[in-house]
Formats: structure tokens, C-alpha cells, sequence
């Protein structure tokens, strides 16, 4: 099988180790990777911040660039969702553009969702021994439905003993602009969230989107925490 | 002061740093919700029943007019009067007009988020009126002389021990915190109101067009006892609460309660139709409905917004709202707070009075999942700031609309080709040098200061993943070569 | 009071229907509304006096089935000796007339009022009005018949009429309603798919246990301004 790999521009330039393991665990899945290096950012900090014509115009890029993707995996709830639901939001009014967008929208899949519902993984090869909690990130949960599926391979794993922290679906406070526009707000909920994390006695801190993990790595870190926060490919391809 | 949208950041700041509210919010708002989970679960056709409830509200606000001329002529028949008012200051001066016609003296008012939002305590009080507010809730707040701070719990952000130190003060009654005896002292002293009371003034949960039946739903008895004993009772509707029959009702009286308190059914539901008939020993003589745009119809007229006339006032977005969470229903400085109010505001009060509320949210979506009609708040939110960014209003002219704006252009060119973007995450590496300390990014320049402040930033990695992807298919390349 | 003149009515409505026009049937789902499945139908109901004795208690309230109409007397005169009751007011309904309680409450010491069905004078002074409240006012038990029980959310639903007023069941601090086993339904459906029966009164109340409040810290009270008891007695079906 053949899939495009939309890193998301976090990753790619904060996080390259974690589409590094993307990468390996597509493969070793069976799946050939591609990687368009002409991809930058799917525009959702525009669009979610109400400028619509900057987010359009790279939302216009995007599909421009993977309409001939048979599949799109991307390791981000919240940049597959802004592709999937979003998209054809900003195009409602281009019956064209609209149409594109929605029939991309069918090949989009969020990196969890790819591996349990498109290729059925249940057994992984991965070893990580220790004590995990998940936190669910909202567009993940709230657009897309995934709930299961991560936790299904984060319970594949060997050696992982899933803790579920208490209120996972409750928001961490990053909220993209948010978090800069009512930081005070955003760090208030961001201390709840640690707090909840704290109490599961886990070292490491799990989730699908890497927007997510670098507020609460940032809160972690300011902390002086030990806690690590881990992308749910890096820990699909530890070994 | 009084709180005004304007000033939310203020506000929230405020509340942040207000212990025994966090303490009073924290505790409030996961005892409901967990209440609500729990009636919730028995519902084996809750899906069913959104739909349902959604689909009524739909239709019902699609064909408005025709629901609310049948509720009008129907209300006549059964001897109420119906007054169309199209602004706050209408119904002020109808209401106004009746109390001068009746030489009243004494008003007490059931809770009423209309009459919150149309400010008509104090108008009546300019008047010369005695207005007193009969919920329990609402009558703390009305003593400490604030505002509601949530649709359901007005006094939500108050402990016993306020409310007792409260009730010492203005009522004169020992400062025992204990609750029961709070309660027995409000019993007591609305008690003696309620039968010298002259008006009874109310809101409405629904008002039921085929038979021009006003729906209250309530726990306390004390919309029972305004309804009953004054001789003049003042319906407040909004223009979005009529609904086709009393069959519909159902749906929403199975929801409604749950989502707002948890409960199965509330203590009383009455369903009111016209004033006392002959023989009557009780209730009003007279029945006044006031139907009350005030702003609606600029939302009926947004296509975008319109679903959020679907709200039935329960306040379960509020309670699951991590924002509202942290920083209580007065931050937002609207009668209408937590999500839904970040919605309905703007338009009521105007997009850059309120500019600040539909970004008060992290757009999380817990309030969609809860709302027992499923209106989509966050979509809302996002549609909104789009008008801020936008449309002409005065936030056009703010230097840090002008900022944002800057920023978002240059990044977003900065985005739209490769050769940008590589030259862009080059730039970027050359600036976050400075600010890298062992590996960690712990002060940024404004406006990025107000993350560091609380939070460390994660520094630009060394190399991008795309070097190492070309990386590793060159080699990848050289290995088939090779072989 | 005048009625409204027509124009600003008429402005209102034509701004609605403008609204209306400005984005015709937006997000409207075409066809009926879903069915809710669980519209139960009343034949062949089960027995619904445990779910009804369950949920009442559940809600505050009291369920007591009387074997027989003199457990009835007994009942009330139990209550009015516990709380030192000196007056109760009750209905003037075809039930409890037959019930013939007045003399046996009166032979414990006991007052009854009925309420009173009559007109009220057109021009009332307010010595008029406070008479026609005080009944209510002095009495310690709240009396009524009712028109339908809901067995699953235990509510009994109450319409004022001449001879049964609205503070009967409001100002009393404790209220006894009294019902049958064929006015129990199995729930709000089934009381809506009767509705020519619920043609409104003046009034019709749901009450579903005492009167409380959780205004305070979200702390559970009772009693804060209606009745601080709420008792249901079930006569059986003979």
C-alpha cells in the first residue's frame, strides 16, 4: 500500500524524531511512504484565529499539492481534522473547490486511524517497558471520534502498562492561539491537566498530536517535571 | 465596577487569582456533571431524543412567525394579553406602563434570563419599585448586588460562608454558615413577599404555540408561588422559545432537566395558560405575555449563527467548558457567560464590544458533545472571529488587531512555497539563538512572552525531518545502486 | 390595559420574516422529526407501584398504599399529630368527599377548611385578598386529589380548578396527595399521547417530591419555599 505522509509542520520542524518513527512504523507496517517535500502547513493557526483568506490560500495549496495522494496519513487530530472537516467549511461558498475538498477529505486519515481501521493492526512488534497515560487531544476525540484506536496500540505494545489518567477528554489549555491570547486562562487549565497526569504515577505521557505535547511539555518542563511526553508513534516504534 | 465584555482579559485574570472562587467553581462544576452523567446514562434513546429536540428547534425557528402569531392568538383565547417588543426599552416602558396602571408596589420575579438581559431590575428600581428576586440563587445575588455568574446556579461562586456573612449584613441573621439555615431564612423572609407582592414577573422554558401554554420548570416552588399569588403575572419570552405542541414538550422535558441538574424530572413543572378562570380562588387576574426580540432576529438572520436560538438555557456547555472551568460566569461580563454566551453576545451587544469571547475558548468542543440539542459552538466561534477579522468593525482599528495581522500575512507567505519555507525555518533558527538556554526556550519577545511566562518553549530542532527524509532516500538510492 | 396597536407588531414580524429570508430554512433538516423509540403505549402496562414507590421515595417524597379508604384517615391524623398540626385544607374533589374524612380528622381536634369554589367579587380590597390566601395560610397540611401519577419520574400531576387552587399544594409545608391505581401512567409519553386530557387549565402543575434547592455550594436542601413534605397515598384499585 501507498501513502502520502503529511507531517504537519510541527513536527517537521520541532519534532523531526517523531516523523523519523512515523516513517518506520508505515514501513514496517507495510507501507510505502511517500513524502511530498513541497508540504508546509495546512493553515489551521490562520483559520482558527479568524483569518479565513490566509488559511484558504494555503488550505488551496494543500489540495493542490495531494489531490493525485491515494492516502494521506497525517500524525495530528487537529491538522487531519482542519483537512477532513475543515477545509470544506473555508470552501462552502466555491462549489468547486468545495467538491476537491471533499473528495479529499475521504483520503485523510489521522496516523492512529490508519494503522487499527484502514490496515486492521492489532499486534505490534515494539517493546517499551513502563507505565503510560493517555491524553486524548480534543479534535482528535471531538471532529474525528478516535477514542479507541490509540489505545488499542498503545495495549499492544510490550511492557506498556496503560494508566488512564483521570478526565483524559478534558483540554490541556493549548488551544493554538489561544494559549497565547489567555495564557493566564490557558496556563490555568494546563496546571489541571498535570496535575491529573502527576496523580497516574506515569513516566511518560501520551498523545496524537504534538500540539498538544509541546504545551504540556512546555508546563512539564517549567515544573521541572520528569515526566516525558511522547508522540504515539515513537512509542509504536521503540524497541 | 460592573463587568463588561470588554474587559474579559481583566476579568478572568481576576478570577484566576480568586482562591475560594477556583475552590467554588472546581467543586460546582464537577458535582453537576457528574449528576448530569449519571441521569444522562439512563436515557437508552439519548441519541434518539437530541435529534429529535434539534430537529423540533429546526423547524419550529425556521417557520417562526407562523409558531409565534399561532402562540399569540392563542394566548388571547385563554384571556392572556401579548405584547411584541422589539427592543429592551420596549418591554422596560409596557411593563412600566403596568405598573403605574396598577399602582404596584412590590414586584417579585422567578429567574428570567430576559430580564437579566434587559436590565430590568434596576429600571423598575429608578422607578421606585421594590424588586425581589425569589430564587434562591438569584436572591444572594441580588443582595451582594452582582450578577448571576451561571444560567442554572446563579450564586455558583459563593461559599456558605459568604452567604452568611451576606445574609448577616443586609438581613441582619446570625452568621451561622450552615446551609439549611440559609435556605430557612430565604423561605422566610420571600415568604411574606410573595403574598403582599402587587406583580409576578417570570421567564419562560418554553411556551407551547397550540395551546398558548408558558412551560416554567423549577425546583424551588418559588415560580409556583409568582405565579400563583401576585394579581398581574409578566411572562418574558424570547422570541426563540415557542415550540409547535405539548406533544414536543416531552422530548424537552427529558432533556432539559438532566442537562441542567441532573435530575429525572425537577421538584415542579408548571404549564400555565392564561390568567385564573372564574371560580378561581388563586392565580393572576391578569396574564401578560411579552415576546422579546432585542437582538434575536440579528441572529436568525446569520445563517452561520442561527442554530444557537436552538438553546434551551441548561448551562451544561458552561459546566464542561474548560475555560468557564477556570474562570466563572462574571469574567465574561455578558448575562449570558460560558460557551453559548461567547456565541449569543456578539451579536446581542455588538461583535467588538464582545470581541474578546469568541476567542475565550480553546475551541476544545466538550460543549458541543454535552448540549442536549447539539448546537455547534465551536464552528460559531470560529465563524465569529472570522467577522472580527474581517468585517468592518472597530477592532479594525486596534494596533494589536494590526499585529496579529502582520504576523499572520508574513507567516502565512511564508508558508505558501517551499523555497520560503526553507529560507523561513533557516531565519527562524538564527533567531531562537539567542533564547536558547541548555536546551530550552524559557523567555520569548511579546507576544510570544505570554507563553514563557508560565511555560518553557520547545526550540526548533536541530534539522528539520525533511532533511533527514531526503537524507534517507539518497541513501536509500545509493543502496540500490550499490547493489 | 390596551392591546397593542398593530404597527410595532407588525414591524416585529416583518423583521423576523426579513430575518427569516435572509438565510431561508439555514441548516434545516428536511422530513419528520426521528421517532423517540421509546413512546411507551399504556395497554398491557405492568405493575407500576414498586417503580412509582421507588422513584417518589427516591425524589424526598413519601409513597404509602392504603389497603382502604380508613387507612387514609389514619394516615393524615398520624402526620397532623407528628408536625402538631392544627388545620388541614384540602380539595373539594369527588375522591376525597368520599373519602369522609372531615368528621374523623375533627374528631382528633382536628380543623378541615375546603377549599372554597365560588366568584370572587369584581372589586377586591385588599382585606379581601389577604382573607381569601389565609386558609392556605394557616393550615400545617396540603390536601389534594390529582389528575395522573407518572410512574418512572414519580410526579402526579395536578390541575387548578375552582374547589382545587394552586397554593393548596404550594403554601402548606407539607402536602398529601392522594391518588388511584387507574391514574397511574407509565410516564410522560404516554401522559402526552392523552393530551385532550391535558387540554390546560388555568394551571397544571408536575410535582415530583418536595421543594428544594441546591443553590448553595451545590448542596442538596429541602424545603426552600414549597412544601418541606410531599406524601402520595395510593388507593388500590378494587
Amino acid at each position: 500500500m501507498k501513502a502520502h505522509l503529511f507531517v504537519t509542520c510541527l513536527v517537521d520542524q520541532f519534532f523531526p524524531e517523531v516523523g523519523i518513527d512515523l516513517v518506520k512504523c508505515l514501513r514496517l507496517a507495510g507501507v510505502e511512504v511517500h513524502f511530498l517535500t513541497g508540504q508546509t502547513c495546512c493553515g489551521q493557526p490562520a483559520f482558527n484565529n479568524g483569518f479565513w483568506r490566509e488559511a484558504r490560500s494555503l488550505a488551496k495549496r494543500f489540495i493542490y499539492l495531494f489531490e493525485k495522494a491515494d492516502l494521506i496519513v497525517i500524525p495530528s487530530g487537529s491538522c487531519a481534522s482542519m483537512v477532513k472537516v475543515f477545509y470544506p467549511v473555508l470552501f462552502k461558498d466555491d462549489p468547486i473547490l468545495l467538491a476537491r475538498a471533499q473528495a479529499l477529505s475521504q483520503k485523510v486519515y489521522e496516523f492512529s486511524e490508519f494503522l487499527v481501521k484502514l490496515l486492521g493492526i492489532e499486534t505490534v512488534a515494539s517493546k517499551y517497558t513502563g507505565k503510560i497515560t493517555y491524553h486524548d487531544s480534543c479534535h482528535l476525540l471531538r471532529e474525528l471520534k478516535i477514542y479507541e484506536e490509540p489505545r488499542k496500540l498503545l495495549k499492544a505494545v510490550k511492557g506498556v502498562e496503560l494508566v488512564e489518567m483521570e478526565n483524559s477528554e478534558a483540554c490541556c489549555g493549548f488551544g493554538g492561539i489561544f494559549s497565547i491570547k489567555n495564557s493566564d486562562i490557558s496556563a490555568a487549565i494546563l496546571q489541571e491537566k498535570i496535575d491529573r497526569i502527576r496523580a497516574t504515577d506515569a513516566k511518560v505521557v501520551v498523545a496524537n498530536d504534538v500540539g498538544c505535547l509541546m504545551h504540556i511539555a512546555g508546563g512539564l518542563s517549567r515544573q521541572n517535571l520528569t515526566i516525558k511526553t511522547r508522540h504515539i508513534a515513537q512509542i509504536l516504534a521503540a524497541d | 465596577m460592573k463587568n463588561k465584555p470588554d474587559n474579559f482579559h481583566f476579568q478572568a485574570k481576576t478570577a484566576l487569582n480568586n482562591p475560594s472562587l477556583q475552590q467554588a467553581l472546581s467543586k460546582a462544576t464537577t458535582h453537576i456533571l457528574n449528576k448530569r452523567a449519571r441521569a444522562i446514562q439512563e436515557l437508552t434513546d439519548l441519541e434518539t431524543l437530541r435529534d429529535r429536540a434539534r430537529r423540533i428547534k429546526e423547524q419550529t425557528i425556521a417557520q417562526l412567525n407562523h409558531y409565534l402569531l399561532q402562540l399569540e392568538s392563542e394566548v388571547r383565547k385563554a384571556g392572556g394579553k401579548v405584547y411584541w417588543a422589539r427592543e429592551a426599552r420596549d418591554a422596560q416602558r409596557y411593563i412600566a406602563k403596568l405598573v403605574k396602571q396598577k399602582k404596584a408596589q412590590l414586584v417579585v420575579k422567578g429567574k428570567s434570563m430576559v430580564s437579566e438581559e434587559i436590565g430590568l431590575n434596576e429600571y423598575l428600581e429608578k422607578l421606585g419599585l421594590e424588586v425581589v428576586e425569589t430564587d434562591l440563587g438569584e436572591y444572594i445575588v441580588q443582595l451582594a448586588g452582582e450578577r448571576p455568574s451561571h444560567i442554572i446556579a446563579p450564586a455558583i461562586h459563593k461559599s456558605r460562608e459568604e452567604v452568611a456573612l451576606l445574609f448577616q449584613k443586609k438581613l441582619g441573621t446570625n452568621p451561622e454558615a450552615e446551609i439549611s439555615k440559609l435556605t430557612q431564612v430565604a423561605r422566610e423572609r420571600l415568604r411574606e413577599k410573595f403574598f403582599q407582592a402587587d406583580i409576578g414577573i417570570t421567564g419562560a422554558n418554553f411556551a407551547i404555540a397550540e395551546t398558548g401554554t408558558i412551560v416554567l420548570v423549577e425546583n424551588e416552588g418559588n415560580i409556583r408561588f409568582t405565579t400563583s399569588l401576585p394579581p398581574v403575572h409578566i411572562v418574558l419570552m424570547g422570541i426563540e422559545k415557542v415550540i409547535p405542541t405539548l406533544a414536543d414538550l416531552v422530548v424537552f422535558l427529558k432533556l432539559l432537566p438532566r442537562s441542567a441538574t441532573g435530575q429525572k424530572l425537577p421538584s415542579y413543572v408548571s404549564l400555565i395558560t392564561g390568567p385564573r378562570r372564574d371560580g378561581e380562588k388563586d392565580g393572576p387576574e391578569e396574564l401578560h405575555l411579552i415576546i422579546l426580540d432585542n437582538g434575536r432576529s440579528r441572529i436568525l438572520s446569520e445563517p452561520a449563527l442561527r442554530e444557537s436560538l436552538y438553546c434551551l438555557r441548561c448551562g451544561a456547555c458552561l459546566n464542561i467548558c474548560p475555560v468557564y472551568q477556570k474562570v466563572g460566569g462574571h469574567a465574561y461580563g455578558s448575562v449570558y457567560a460560558g460557551p453559548i454566551g461567547s456565541v449569543i453576545t456578539p451579536p446581542l451587544v455588538g461583535l467588538y464590544r464582545a470581541r474578546a469571547l469568541p476567542y475565550a475558548s480553546t475551541l476544545c468542543g466538550a460543549c458541543r458533545d454535552i448540549c442536549p440539542v447539539k448546537i455547534n459552538i465551536p464552528h460559531m466561534l470560529l465563524q465569529l472571529r472570522q467577522g472580527l477579522s474581517y468585517r468592518w468593525n472597530r477592532n479594525l482599528i486596534n494596533p494589536g488587531y494590526w499585529l496579529e495581522k502582520l504576523l499572520t500575512i508574513t507567516w502565512s507567505m511564508g508558508m505558501k512555497d517551499e523555497g520560503r519555507y526553507r529560507f523561513g525555518s533557516k531565519v527562524a533558527r538564527l533567531l531562537q539563538r539567542p533564547f536558547l538556554k541548555k536546551q530550552k526556550i524559557s523567555h520569548l519577545p511579546y507576544p510570544f512572552s505570554r507563553w514563557t511566562k508560565s511555560r518553557d518553549f520547545t526550540p526548533l530542532a536541530a534539522k528539520p525531518f525533511r532533511i533527514w527524509w531526503e537524507d534517507n532516500q539518497r541513501s536509500s538510492k545509493d543502496h540500490e545502486r550499490a547493489d | 390595559m390596551k392591546e397593542q396597536t398593530d404597527k410595532t407588531r407588525l414591524k416585529l414580524l416583518k423583521r423576523l420574516q426579513k430575518a427569516l429570508n435572509a438565510s431561508p430554512s439555514a441548516n434545516v433538516a428536511a422530513g419528520p422529526c426521528p421517532a423517540s423509540s421509546s413512546r411507551a403505549c399504556s395497554v398491557a402496562t405492568p405493575n407500576l407501584i414498586p417503580l412509582l414507590e421507588e422513584e417518589i421515595t427516591k425524589t424526598g417524597g413519601v409513597f404509602y398504599l392504603a389497603r382502604d379508604k380508613e387507612e387514609i384517615a389514619q394516615y393524615l391524623i398520624t402526620l397532623a399529630k407528628r408536625v402538631n398540626a392544627k388545620t388541614i385544607i384540602r380539595d373539594n374533589s369527588i375522591l376525597l368527599q368520599g373519602l369522609k374524612l372531615d368528621g374523623v380528622l375533627n374528631n382528633e381536634g382536628l380543623q378541615v377548611i375546603i377549599d372554597y369554589s365560588g366568584t370572587r367579587p369584581a372589586k377586591e380590597t385588599n382585606e379581601d385578598k389577604a382573607a381569601w390566601r389565609q386558609p392556605a395560610k394557616d393550615a400545617a397540611l396540603g390536601v389534594t386529589s390529582i389528575e395522573y401519577i407518572l410512574a418512572d419520574t414519580g410526579t402526579v400531576v395536578i390541575k387548578s380548578r375552582p374547589g382545587l387552587s394552586r397554593t393548596l399544594s404550594l403554601v402548606p409545608p407539607i402536602h398529601v396527595a392522594i391518588g388511584e391505581e387507574r391514574q397511574i401512567l407509565p410516564g410522560l409519553e404516554a401522559l402526552f399521547s392523552q393530551g385532550a386530557n391535558l387540554q390546560p387549565g388555568s394551571a397544571v402543575i408536575f410535582i415530583t417530591g418536595p421543594s428544594r434547592t441546591a443553590d448553595i455550594e451545590q448542596t442538596l436542601t429541602i424545603g426552600v419555599h414549597g412544601p418541606i413534605e410531599f406524601h402520595l397515598i395510593l388507593l388500590p384499585d378494587e
